[in-house]
């Protein structure tokens, strides 16, 4: 599933990230890599959503359109 | 004399540093991407003097956005003697791998530990020591907010500068590194190492420096190492230093316990959940306009309209005329700056600092993307009810070239303090404070319905909303104090003399009694689009050189004594009069001191543009006015 499709509250793992070298390279500088454990903290209706790092313990607001083009699974 | 370079991610405490050390030059923030461009100064550390630099925030050295090249650049081309890193110990694991990037670079290097409170509150105890063995370089623990651990910071970048340790990757990485070594043969003056990782991750500066054989047998190399894992190479070579920061942060810090929620934890959950949050921020925004209303008026009635009074005088002849010009033109500024712009960036630089703003945006994000724009749009986009010329600076955090060209157009619609006296002095008394609600409501409406209609015509892929969410602090006062002076210093060297010198020429042609040409010239266009009396054409046209002018000079036109208030006005104009010409100087042109700020930002082209659009939204939107059944 994407990370666009996930609920609040719930972890996630990180398994790809489509769309480009352009889009993986931003995601792993700020932290994201495929591999890497993420909790949604906050998402809103339709739109964005807030993941925090569980081990950088970092937290990073993603639009939708980028949110769905990260592939997770449920932990 | 000895360069000091600070580098660090995003919202690491940089500026804070180089403030703590030099004063305050930097703007700070708890917003992403503050630094844009790089400030730098002379400091004097016990006897000695060095050169401090405060780069740009980066998370990394190869998604080559321009603040990334910019530091780059200035590291390598500049003989920096000292890099500075300046790390968030609460995130330590991922900004160490910016660390480890930075070895690379073989220069000597000190490492600050900065926010070490905040990550002891998140149960994270890291041994320095360790740290500065693995990486062979002094490290010091700082909390730059506090100045805590900052003398000694500076003290150790002086006196004991070591080049990092060569950290190793992987070994099919090491043997495509070792490979271009051999071939490259001319490495412009940079170690060959580094040489051969920059080739190694398509930079583009430096494949530009390699021979074309070179290149092709470098492309041959990269494609094996890419075939091995999968991967683009780019990708392979920065998991390999994740991978390396991850294990020396296992090694260096002990994670404790977490106590239990916060409650800062839980204002947060409340700020981003939407039934709370939407709520919050209209609260927030009515407050800053009520602030705005009630402070400004107050402050205004005691400080300025004494003042005024004071410095009424009357010099005959043109010199004197001119002198009067200047001296209104001074004390304009001041009517605007103390009672109106003060309380508003003050109030604006503690949300930033909280960490208010960037949730903001988050929020926001849903509706800026309807407008074509993502969620950063909303900080200069606030900081243009202030002033518009700081606001147009502020969008130099927006990294889309498109979208900071809807900002050149959009901000200037904002009202900003100036406007917002006339606003206040009109819709305000005439109609009391609900009435100048409504009215920013109704502006903000016009506003987002002029972004929905760009998106449509400037269409290009908007860039996805990605950004870093920081903790929530609580502000220093002496912080939002300096920072509001920043955002006040853009106005006072840039607005404020253009104020003063718009008028000096008001003055002047009063004085010359020109203005009956300008009404005529301009009779058409206010009789007849506008539904104004032709005497409002000189006020129209003087608006430009100070937006608030047009209120003083309302009165003289129509003949009004300003003891009668906003209901002479209204007796004259009618209340479609007044409301259509509020809205038409609300947004019909910028200020001139805007359009100079959009002429160095932006260029002739996207400031006629913005020009152009302010003049047809002002218009449309009066003579609607004129049409409504009222």
């Amino acid at each position: 599933m994407r990370l666009s499709d996930v609920q609040e509250g719930s972890i996630v793992k990180v398994v790809a990230v489509y769309g480009g070298k352009g889009i993986l390279m931003k995601l792993s500088s700020m932290g994201i890599r495929p591999g890497d454990k993420l909790k949604i903290v906050s998402k809103l209706y339709g739109g964005p959503l807030i993941v925090e790092h569980t081990i950088h313990g970092c937290s990073i607001a993603i639009g939708r359109g980028m949110a769905s083009k990260i592939e997770v699974v449920k932990q | 004399m000895i360069k000091i370079a600070l580098v660090g991610q995003p919202n690491s405490g940089k500026s804070t540093i180089f403030n703590s050390i030099a004063g305050y030059k930097v703007r700070t923030g708890n917003f992403p991407g503050v630094t844009v461009k790089y400030t730098e100064t002379v400091v004097r550390i016990g006897n000695n003097k060095a050169k401090v630099i405060d780069l740009p925030g980066i998370y990394s050295f190869y998604t080559n956005e321009p603040a990334e090249i910019v530091t780059k650049e200035f590291i390598l081309d500049q003989d920096i003697d000292v890099i500075l890193n300046v790390v968030d110990s609460s995130v330590l694991s991922r900004s160490l791998e910016l660390t480890v990037e930075l070895t690379e670079f073989g220069i000597p290097m000190v490492i600050a530990l900065n926010m070490t409170d905040e990550a002891n509150r998140k149960g994270l105890e890291i041994d320095e020591k360790t740290l500065s063995e693995i990486f062979g370089v002094p490290v010091v623990k700082t909390v730059g907010n506090k100045g805590i651990g900052v003398k000694e910071l500076f003290e150790m970048a002086l006196k004991d500068r070591r080049i990092p340790k060569e950290l190793k990757y992987d070994k099919d990485v090491e043997f495509a590194i070792e490979d271009i070594k051999k071939i490259v043969k001319d490495t412009s003056g940079f170690s060959k190492r580094l040489f051969a990782i920059m080739i190694l991750q398509n930079d583009a500066k430096y494949l530009s420096k390699i021979r074309k054989e070179v290149y092709e047998r470098c492309r041959n190399i990269k494609k094996e190492v890419e075939l091995q894992h999968g991967k683009p190479i780019e990708y392979v070579i920065s998991s390999e230093r994740h991978k390396l920061a991850m294990s020396i942060f296992e090694k260096v810090t002990k994670i404790k316990r977490v106590k239990k929620e916060l409650f800062k934890d839980k204002i947060d959950r409340a700020i981003l959940n939407p039934y709370t949050g939407y709520p919050l921020i209209l609260l927030t925004f009515i407050f800053m306009f009520l602030f705005a209303f009630y402070v400004g008026n107050f402050l205004s009635s005691i400080i300025v309209n004494p003042i005024e009074s004071m410095l009424s005088f009357e010099i005959p002849g043109i010199y004197g005329e001119v002198i009067k010009g200047i001296v209104d033109g001074i004390i304009g500024g001041v009517g605007i700056v103390i009672p109106y712009l003060i309380p508003l960036l003050a109030f604006l630089g503690f949300l930033e600092d909280v960490g208010y703003m960037s949730r903001v945006a988050y929020l926001l994000d849903n509706i800026f993307h309807k407008m074509g724009v993502h969620g950063k749009f909303a900080g200069p986009m606030i900081l243009g009810y202030g002033c518009t010329v700081p606001a147009i600076m502020a969008t130099r955090i927006i990294e889309n070239p498109w979208e900071r060209i809807k900002g050149a157009i959009l901000i200037p619609m904002i009202p900003c303090s100036a406007r917002s006296v006339i606003i206040l002095a009109l819709v305000g008394s005439l109609f009391g404070v609900k009435a100048v609600l409504i009215y920013y409501a109704a502006n903000l409406l016009v506003i987002f319905f002029v972004g929905m209609a760009l998106a449509k015509t400037l269409n290009y892929p908007v860039e996805g909303l990605l950004m870093e969410i920081p903790e929530l602090r609580i502000p220093r006062v002496t912080v939002i104090f300096k920072k509001t002076y920043l955002y006040l210093k853009d106005f006072l060297t840039l607005a404020w003399p253009i104020i003063i010198f718009g008028s000096a020429v008001f003055s002047l042609i009063e004085y010359l009694n020109i203005t009956d040409i300008m009404d005529r010239a301009l009779s058409p266009f206010t009789v007849h689009v506008l539904g104004l009396p032709a005497v409002l054409g000189a006020v129209i046209i003087f608006g430009i050189l100070r937006k608030e002018l047009a209120l003083f000079m309302i009165y003289t036109a129509l003949g009004v004594a300003i003891n009668q208030g906003a209901n002479g006005i209204l007796n004259i104009l009618g209340l479609k009069g007044v409301l259509a010409f509020v809205l038409f100087i609300t947004f019909y042109i910028p200020c001139m001191s805007t359009i100079v700020v959009l002429l160095r930002e932006f260029g002739a082209k996207v400031t006629l543009i913005s020009i152009f659009a302010g003049i047809s939204v002002g218009t449309l939107l009066a003579v609607l006015v004129r049409l409504l059944p009222i």
